[in-house]
């Protein structure tokens, strides 16, 4: 038995020896590693087969594209110069790009206008990342440097729309050869994968072969682990077994304040939350009603109960940040008003019945104050908890009355095509009627001028919010943490950052 | 025996078949599909075409007899979160939880049984008391907040053992406590209990007249009686350390199956679910045809039994 | 032998092999006290069969284990007396020492050869533990003395190897016949050895005792409430109530010139064979609490001759010879030789 145990406690030791990965060692003195804390391991490391955040972090680090998005704006990548010129119709629909002579792809191949090519056509075949891919029409290469992207109708923001990560370049005799970028990344980004332990960590090294010599990352490996648990990503922060934390827990935020090997970095968030009501069914389907539940939702409370304080309130349609945001038309917390409104609706607001559909604690929480707001005007209304493919279900098939839910972009243009977009069979998330949403983008989408189309915007705002097609909540803020040491450290709205910058101080 | 052995084996086909198809009923039925969590903003038609591309749009009945077709040829699918064949996805964590696991069971049993037993021989004294105080904490403490008082202690505090991961054999030592202690509990409840019903019976007295000294007596008669329900316990406690493996490896984000398998439930992800699935009812089966093999070492009757059938 | 002889009790000899005095045992529980020895005393010459005689509860099998120094402690409480085996003071061991006699200078029998056995091991190993424990051998220097042992009781050697649970009753108490008598105790201490078994298998079980006792010399304290089994194998017989012996004689003393209410009682409630139309007469009540000991003497609530005097004190211990004494108030010093009670 004794030794059976012993035989046992070996093999254990033997199979164990070969599963733990040592510790990045960095040189004596200079560290040149940085380890990152995340909540959710990426689906896969495809620039084409995911649209999550999860996926956003590593694909910057591993890819790169014509254009790049900072926090100073959209900036030329891979692109040198580039102008439009006029089709047969003499309409602007034909971008012509210049390519940066003397990138490589991380296996040292060369990158050319036919990897350009190969990849915005093979982009257009993926269903993941088709809204990202259905504005141009052709793309074709003019020579080894030259790229022509034809577009269906006028299209202003090809830059921005070519600075997502479904655009990045890919090589073109491996998407050929039918390669596996899920698992095995090839790129042209300042870093490329070195390992993946699922479900624990992905590392990355810098790579040798980045074409931006002065860019060069100055920290040649990053570990990317996962932690799920929030706390646990904190106190992993604290206990300097990682660097960077992102989205640190609310409820953590004043103890890691308080530490002063640790800086906090609260920014404005893009990520709009909103409470979107069934506009083409049902009693939502009156304006008054919805505009009396936003009138009775107290943002900020809902702020202070869900999110610990760490969120804006939002009472108009779009991102603050956009370009031509107006608050005119827009409803606000007021509890006389959204009596009125449901005057004017005439209905009785105890027969209501209806459920606030949510898929985490945070919008629990929220949609929990809701709740006890809506009681307010008599609005009896339950909450129903689901994990996120139900909920994704749920305001698919239309069949709901009401939900809460999120969108983020740094692009408007994919903002509005993300939430408002009718995409024919299925309307938009909330089944707006009334509203052609589809022809407002479009011609936002049109507009080449920067005043004209920030008029435009305005006007699709003020549009939007006089429907009330839904009542925004809060837009949270972005929460990072990360070791008092590093330094270049830049945060955009989304959360997002580049990690080349990134530096240790001596 | 070996007929027996056969016997039981054989039956695990049938079990993997019955589990295998409620599993896929209920993930095919759940409301969503991995095709809305992959592409939520895509259209309809895209939607559609993701589906038909990953085979989503055949009747239950063919995809899950293609399902099986394929395991049976040892082709587990395609994962549709990561697009990586669901065996590689499994190779990379099945180590990890089993890891985990057997390293907790031999805390467990290490630990476990001489509680129990020593317990019983001393009934009633101080130390019975506070072990048995100890396992109904060990019982009622809910593993996540066991796992968190230990962080902060070892890890914040004191500095002592990494927090989370899974680099080396100190990441190892608080997963494994944790998921360790609910099983210590229960074994050493039963085997303490069981111990104090075999001191009690009349060949334990038969071998105390024979003058062999008690802790003899407890070693060579008492405590092999006393190891059956411990070992049926013991047998469900693995059961326990792989459905604890999901809030152990959460808390101290353990690269292992558990996880894994709630993510891909949340994801709709099928074929990998089905994977951990067909892990686990094999784990399952394989522990309770060695618990039922035990029981023949432990006790001659059961064996003749077996020998019958 | 003069009655001044009787009166003195005889004391410790070296002929004696057992000699128990004044031994009080309670169990002391949450419930409360048993008492379950008062003050017994026994005494088995060397050679000898003593039968202890009584009811269930009246303290036999306490008596056994108290030999043994087996008495489960807690509860059991050993308060005062003394008990020499062949000359040595049982209570004043160590248990390490204690374990040196146990199985080896004393063995015990136990009542239910069906439990008695431990059912994971073969029957053979556990003959096999004591010889080498005793004799300090190898296994394989004491497995042939074993498998000897094991024909000695009547069972073949290839059945050795195998569990309890393929034998029978008789055999399993055959076998721990062999584990006691293995080291060839001076005393065997046999507690209802032939209760649990078959009427014929009790008859062969006797038999082999009586063998074996003669081969070995030993002397046997045999415990039972059958008083058959008595005529058959006994030289003495001590019957006891309630914690005490009330009775000690001979085999004839006790059977013909019976003294005690109580013995007369056990005889009453058996068949008689030449009268088989007789009513038998079984002693009305039941044994007393041994929680709640009635005074005086015991047995006074289910007396046919209970006289004042029996419930305030206990009755002395008369001498009728040197082995037959009797506790009761029907007699005194003289009577109780001739048998002759007094009368209210």
């Amino acid at each position: 038995m004794k030794k059976l145990m012993g035989v046992l406690c070996l093999l254990v030791a033997f199979a164990a020896s070969g599963l733990f990965v040592p510790a990045p060692a960095s040189a004596a003195g200079v560290k040149d590693t940085i380890i990152f804390a995340y909540e959710t391991e990426p689906a896969n490391l495809s620039t084409v087969e995911n649209n999550a955040i999860a996926a956003y972090y590593p694909c910057f680090m591993i890819y790169s594209g014509l254009f790049k998005n900072t926090t100073d704006g959209i900036e030329k990548d891979l692109c040198t110069d580039y102008h439009i010129e006029k089709n047969a119709q003499g309409l602007e629909t034909i971008w012509v790009f210049k390519i940066r002579e003397g990138v490589k792809f991380s296996d040292g191949s060369d990158l050319t206008a036919k990897d350009v090519v190969a990849t915005l056509k093979y982009a257009q075949t993926r269903p993941t990342v088709k809204s990202l891919t259905n504005w141009y029409t052709d793309v074709e290469a003019v020579d080894d440097y030259t790229v022509k992207i034809m577009t269906a109708k006028v299209f202003s923001t090809a830059p921005e729309a070519l600075s997502n990560k479904a655009c990045y370049i890919l090589p073109s005799e491996l998407i050929a050869s039918g390669h596996d970028f899920n698992n095995k990344p090839v790129g042209s980004g300042p870093f490329k994968l070195s390992k993946w332990a699922k479900g624990d960590s992905i590392t990355f090294v810098s790579n040798e072969n980045y074409y931006h010599k002065d860019k060069m990352p100055k920290i040649k490996e990053v570990v990317w682990k996962i932690i799920a648990e929030g706390t646990s990503r904190s106190i992993a922060l604290e206990t300097g077994e990682v660097d960077f934390v992102i989205n640190v827990d609310a409820l953590d935020i004043p103890r890691l304040q308080e530490n002063e090997d640790v800086v906090v970095s609260v920014t404005d968030g893009s990520m709009f939350t909103y409470l979107a009501l069934n506009n083409a069914k049902g009693p939502f389907k009156d304006e008054n009603l919805r505009k009396a539940i936003s009138c009775a939702v107290n943002r900020e409370s809902i702020i202070a109960v869900a999110l610990e304080n760490f969120g804006a309130p939002i009472y108009s349609s779009i991102p603050i940040i956009m370009d031509g945001w107006t608050m005119e038309n827009a409803t606000t917390f007021d509890l006389d008003k959204a009596r009125e409104y449901l005057k004017t609706w005439g209905g009785d607001p105890s027969s209501l019945k209806f459920a606030i559909i949510v898929s985490t604690d945070v919008r629990r929480r929220a949609a929990e104050v809701i709740q006890s707001n809506l009681l307010e005007i008599g609005i009896n209304c339950t909450i129903e908890q689901v994990d996120s493919a139900t909920l994704t279900q749920v305001y698919n098939s239309g069949d709901f009355m009401s939900y809460i839910s999120a969108y983020t972009s740094n692009d408007l243009l994919t903002w509005l095509n993300g939430v408002f977009r009718n995409t024919g069979t299925s309307s938009s998330q909330f089944r707006q009627a009334g509203l052609d949403m589809n022809g407002m983008i479009d011609s936002i989408a049109q507009t080449t001028d920067p005043t004209a189309r920030k008029a435009l915007v305005t006007e699709v705002n003020k549009t939007i919010n006089a429907q009330q097609p839904f009542v925004p909540i809060y837009q949270s803020k972005v929460l990072i943490a990360y070791n008092a040491n590093l330094e270049g450290v830049e945060i955009d709205p989304m959360g997002m950052f580049r990690l080349e910058n990134f530096y240790w101080r001596k | 025996m070996w007929r027996f052995v056969l016997k039981r084996v054989l039956t695990i086909i049938p079990i993997m078949l019955g589990t295998t198809f409620i599993v896929f009923s209920i993930m095919s039925f759940a409301p969503g599909d991995a095709v809305g969590m992959l592409a939520a903003d895509a259209s309809q038609e895209e939607k559609a075409a993701l589906r038909q591309e990953l085979g989503l749009d055949d009747p239950l009945l063919i995809q899950y007899a293609r399902y099986i077709k394929n395991l049976l040829l040892g082709d587990m699918g395609i994962s549709y979160k990561s697009g990586a064949p669901v065996t590689e996805e499994l190779a990379a964590r099945i180590p990890y939880t089993a890891l985990l696991a057997v390293v907790a069971s031999i805390i467990t049993i290490i630990l476990a049984i001489p509680l129990g037993v020593i317990a019983a021989i001393r009934q009633n004294t101080f130390f019975d008391t506070s072990s048995m105080v100890f396992c109904l904490l060990g019982i009622s403490i809910p593993p996540f907040w066991l796992g968190l008082l230990l962080i902060l202690s070892f890890g914040v505090k004191l500095k002592m053992l990494p927090v989370s991961g899974s680099g080396s054999w100190a990441h190892l030592i608080m997963p494994a406590i944790t998921q360790s202690v609910a099983g210590l509990a229960t074994i050493a409840r039963v085997t303490r209990s069981s111990m104090l019903e075999v001191i009690r019976q009349d060949y334990i007295r038969t071998a105390r007249a024979k003058g062999i000294a008690y802790n003899q007596v407890i070693r060579r008669h008492a405590l092999k009686n006393s190891l059956l329900p411990t070992i049926t316990v013991a047998g469900l406690q693995v059961g326990a350390l792989l459905s604890g493996a999901v809030v152990t490896e959460t808390v101290f984000s353990w690269p292992g199956i558990g996880r894994f398998l709630v993510s891909s439930i949340s994801w709709r992800d099928t074929p990998c679910v089905l994977g951990c699935v067909v892990i686990f009812v094999l784990t399952f089966s394989i522990i309770n045809l060695i618990v039922d093999i035990l029981y023949g070492f432990v006790d001659p009757r059961i064996k003749a039994i077996y020998k019958k059938a | 032998m003069n009655q001044n002889d009787a009166v003195t009790a005889p004391s410790p000899m070296d002929s004696l092999e057992l000699d128990i005095r004044d031994l009080r045992v309670e169990y002391r529980t949450m419930e409360g006290t048993v008492y379950a020895l008062n003050g017994i005393d026994l005494q088995i010459p060397k050679g000898r069969t003593l039968g202890l005689v009584g009811e269930t509860g009246a303290g036999k099998s306490t008596t056994g284990l108290a030999i043994m120094n087996l008495i489960p402690s807690p509860p059991g409480v050993i308060v005062s007396g003394s008990i020499f085996l062949g000359g040595e003071s049982i209570l004043k061991k160590s248990e390490k020492e204690m374990n040196l006699i146990r199985g080896n200078k004393v063995s015990m029998i136990f009542q239910d050869p069906m439990t008695s056995l431990n059912p994971v091991v073969p029957v053979v190993d556990q003959i096999m533990e004591v010889i080498e424990h005793h004799e300090k051998i190898s296994p394989r220097e004491s497995l042939p003395k074993a498998l000897e042992m094991l024909e000695m009781v009547g069972i073949p050697r290839n059945r050795a190897h195998e569990y309890p649970h393929q034998f029978s009753g008789g055999m399993k108490q055959r076998v721990i016949i062999a584990i006691a008598l293995a080291c060839s105790p001076y005393l065997l201490i046999a507690d209802e050895p032939t209760t649990a078994l078959d009427v014929t298998i009790q008859a062969q079980v006797l038999d082999m005792m009586r063998e074996l006792r003669k081969k070995y010399q030993m002397s046997m304290l045999m415990i039972t409430h059958d008083l058959g089994i008595v005529v058959e194998i006994c030289d003495l017989v001590a019957v006891i109530y309630d914690g005490r012996v009330v009775e000690h004689g001979t085999l004839r003393d006790i059977f013909i010139n019976t003294r005690h209410p109580y013995t007369e009682g056990l005889f009453n409630s058996l068949p008689d064979m030449e009268n088989p139309k007789a009513e038998l007469k079984p002693i009305p009540g039941l044994m007393p609490d041994p929680t709640r000991i009635p005074t005086g003497c015991p047995f006074h609530p289910r007396c046919g001759y209970a006289m004042d005097i029996c419930a305030k004190t206990r009755p002395s211990r008369y001498y009728a010879s040197t082995e037959h004494y009797v506790e009761c108030h029907l007699y005194d010093e003289k009577t109780v030789v001739s048998g002759g009670r007094i009368k209210q």
